[in-house]
């Protein structure tokens, strides 16, 4: 399962980001490999930047986001796309993490 | 003379110079070019509108058709068309209507077809020619039907051109069809910094513009101050009056009274002195003009 968090930097101890689409760095978590990596955004003050974000984790092959919040246009292609969104219950990326897997967040 | 109705700020008085502006004039075709929000008919209510529905064109995927190659998607600049693993997904309230998608799909798996925006009433208010724009709640492509309007009003001879505030794309659609802009500000300290940006679009286009100041005051009138100091004509100052505010207020047109009438006859006056010379000038000489 790929896991994603928007964060502020490019590290595993980096604050979550506040909005999806505004975020310049996108933690994925590979549950199966046990591995994680970092996107970073090429949409971060353009228009529509909660629809690129969203196509960018279509792409990646996502299957969940966790996130403080998200648009409705992002929202809505997330859904398309059969990503589930999750509502971050804590300020860290890593925490977020742990909480999703003890299956302790509950749905954006 | 077509005249375009502008402001920086809201709330300046746009729609109140605009309306009366036009009632003063024997053969005005007043435009409620403020699609988002028309408000002119309040004071220039039509007798059994003429309704014209604005249709623009839009994607529609013939999914079957579709090879998911993302040229469609590719193309849009707007971002209006997505890929959502499966197939493509139109946003529609962000298309703006250019038809590069279906004309870039190599398959023909795009078919372009009509899709409401929203509406233009027309009529008369006695000797006054209305037409109001009106932009459907959510939609986003108000310049549509802005310019719907201006084509079918273009060929007649005086426009006044209600704008909405600000300095967005709408905006520009009166700009560029106008002879002359007429910029309504109020003087306060946010009155002259709406004001500026506005003057800075004007020289962009190189259009020529006066002021008209409305709820002027003698003492900190900043916008007189900044008009002298740029050099920048004031066409008439609206004096800054409960019943004036009472007469806008209640709907009425303050132009219907002969010393308030004189107010705007000042306006149209100046604005047709202004526009004299100014035709001579040569039209491409931006370089030229002070940019703020």
């Amino acid at each position: 399962m790929k896991v994603v968090i928007p964060v502020e930097q490019a590290r595993v101890d980096s604050p979550i980001s506040s909005i999806f689409g505004r975020s310049p760095f996108f933690y994925l978590f590979d549950s199966e490999t046990n591995q994680g990596s970092f996107l970073e955004s090429t949409f971060l003050f353009g228009q529509s930047a909660g629809i690129q974000a969203a196509q960018l984790m279509i792409d990646h092959g996502v299957d969940v986001l966790i996130s403080n919040r998200c648009g409705e246009n992002a929202m809505r292609l997330l859904s398309a796309g059969n990503i589930t969104v999750y509502h971050a219950a804590a300020s860290g990326a890593a925490e977020n993490l742990e909480l999703f897997f003890a299956g302790k967040l509950s749905l954006l | 003379m077509k005249i375009a109705i502008l402001s920086g700020k809201g709330g300046t008085g746009k729609t109140f110079v605009s309306v009366n502006l036009s009632y003063i004039q024997q053969d005005a075709v007043y435009l409620d070019c403020d699609v988002e929000v028309p408000n002119g008919h309040l004071y220039l209510p039509i007798e059994n509108p003429v309704v014209e529905p604005v249709d623009m064109p839009i994607p529609s995927i013939l999914h079957e058709k579709c090879s998911r190659c993302r040229a469609c998607m590719n193309f849009c600049a707007f971002h209006a068309l997505s890929f959502t693993g499966k197939q493509v997904l139109l946003f529609d309230h962000l298309c703006h209507n250019c038809g590069g998608c279906a004309l870039v799909c190599p398959n023909k798996a795009i078919q372009e077809v009509p899709y409401n925006i929203g509406s233009i009433s027309s009529g008369n208010f006695e000797h006054v020619r209305v037409y109001s724009g009106s932009l459907n709640p959510g939609q986003m492509q108000g310049s549509a039907i802005i310019r719907r309007m201006i084509d079918q009003t273009r060929h007649l001879p005086n426009l006044v051109m209600d704008c909405s505030p600000g300095n967005s794309c709408h905006v520009v659609q009166g700009i560029v069809e106008a002879d002359l802009c007429i910029l309504v500000a109020e003087p306060t300290v946010f009155g002259v910094n709406d004001m500026r940006i506005c003057i800075d679009l004007l020289n962009t286009y190189n259009k020529p513009f006066g002021i008209v100041i409305n709820k002027s005051l003698d003492t900190r009138n900043y916008i007189k101050t900044f008009c002298r100091e740029h050099n920048i004509k004031v066409l008439a100052e609206i004096p800054l009056s409960p019943e004036l505010a009472r007469i806008n207020a209640s709907g009425q047109l303050a132009a219907k009274d002969a010393e308030y009438s004189r107010i705007f006859k000042k306006i149209l006056k100046n604005a047709q002195a202004l526009l004299g010379p100014r035709l001579e000038s040569h039209p491409d000489s931006v370089q030229d003009r002070e940019v703020f």
